[in-house]
């Protein structure tokens, strides 16, 4: 029997990749949520990943919840009936989209347990500022993969591109999660970034500028997709840059030398010499530091004696006072 | 009469590992150079701050005794008022 093992961030991100739109491999309009939960089992029977059963059973119900709220509903957003329930995965459901990234975000959270999770050598780190394991995320986010990845999400054809108007939130949210950068939706500003980058795919058409240029469409949209890609990558490197480096604050610092057993060398002369200085050095501190404490000593007495000769000084012109007022009295007498 | 150079290196190790809880031999030659410099470095810091510190004390310590003839002078002119 093969042995299960408790599962990373990453390995739990792409199991529910897996399952949920839009990367899963079924069709939602055609689903109901037992089959969708039958389906869950399975990935999680496949992957070989061991979870905690009271996070299954809450991943599982919160399928059959999102399922309710956007598939099986019975009226759109606004309280409008639907000729026919889930009226497909692409009708005007930016509603659907925004369900279906709550809970794959609320599924991740409940499968890993941020709080547990450890990025780097044994010490907990600050989890909000990484989702997952250092190591994996390392091996996902050189340049290049960030780029793969984005340009996998966003590449469409020109003929599906207003399949962008109805899905921009998801695929930043997608993008972001993949790379355990693990927001709130709709409460975040570099999702708010991505989605705007991805919004400009399709606003370019509004322009027209195209006609202007007398350039196909299908070429002018190429070029603004590339952008797009482009830009993506760059918000998400530089984000995954930025936290690794605030990351890497929280991390004592292993500066010191490790001793090696060496076989000894010669050793030089000017190395004995400043060996030898330390020496020197570390008992002229010693030195002054004693005459330090003697000259503090020193200081405090005099301080002490000028006290007292100002406290006599003082009463000295009390009396002095005193007399005159006697002398001036007895002679106005 | 002049120590042999392993005998001045005894000497450093013994001081580095009394003093300093660092045993040299463990270490490279650059290695250990590398530690002294940085050890070096930091007492000779350390020197310059007491250094100025003594050098403030004994400032103070003149002005607070002319301050005490000042004082002695002024109660010695008003003790035969």
């Amino acid at each position: 029997m093969k042995e299960r093992r408790e599962a990373s961030y990453f390995e739990v991100v792409d199991l529910v990749d897996r399952v949920l739109p839009p990367k899963a491999d079924l069709d939602y309009t055609q689903t109901s949520p037992m089959e969708i939960i039958e389906a869950f089992n399975e990935e999680v029977e496949k992957s070989g990943l061991t979870f905690n059963e009271s996070a299954l059973a809450e991943a599982r119900s919160t399928i059959v919840e999102c399922f309710r709220l956007t598939y099986q509903r019975k009226s759109n957003f606004h309280g409008v009936p639907l000729k026919k329930p889930a009226e497909g995965f692409d009708n005007n459901n930016y509603f659907i989209q925004n369900q279906i990234s709550l809970a794959k975000i609320r599924i991740i959270n409940c499968l890993t347990d941020t709080r547990r999770i450890i990025p780097g050598p044994g010490k907990i780190i600050n989890p909000e500022l990484l989702g997952g394991n250092l190591e994996e995320l390392e091996a996902r986010m050189t340049k290049d993969q960030v780029r793969n990845y984005v340009e996998s999400v966003l590449t469409c054809s020109f003929e599906d591109k207003d399949y962008f108007e109805i899905r921009t939130r998801q695929l930043a949210v997608d993008i972001l999660l993949h790379f355990g950068i693990k927001e709130r939706i709709n409460n975040s500003q570099i999702e708010d970034k991505i989605v705007r980058v991805i919004e400009g795919l399709t606003l370019w058409e509004r322009e027209r500028e195209y006609v202007s240029r007398k350039v196909p469409k299908e070429e002018v949209y190429a070029s603004e997709l590339k952008k797009a890609i482009d830009a993506v990558t760059g918000i998400v490197y530089d984000e995954l840059q930025d936290r690794l480096a605030k990351r890497e604050k929280y991390e004592e610092p292993s500066k010191q030398i490790e001793p090696r057993a060496v076989k000894q060398g010669p050793i030089e002369e000017s190395v004995l010499k400043e060996g030898e200085e330390t020496i020197s050095t570390y008992e002229n501190v010693a030195r002054l530091v004693q005459e330090t404490e003697g000259l503090e000593r020193m200081l405090k007495e005099l301080n002490s004696q000028i006290a007292g000769l100002e406290a006599q000084e003082a009463e000295l012109k009390a009396k002095i006072a005193s007399n005159k007022q006697d002398i001036i009295s007895s002679l106005s007498k | 009469m002049e120590l042999s150079r392993e005998e001045r290196w005894q000497r450093i190790v013994t001081f580095y590992k009394e003093k300093f809880n660092i045993d040299l031999n463990n270490y490279s030659p650059q290695q250990a150079k590398l530690i002294i410099n940085e050890i070096n470095h930091k007492l000779n810091h350390e020197l310059e701050l007491e250094m100025k510190k003594n050098a403030e004390l004994e400032l103070d310590i003149y002005k607070a005794q002319k301050k005490i003839i000042e004082l002695a002078q002024q109660i010695n002119d008003k003790s035969w008022l």
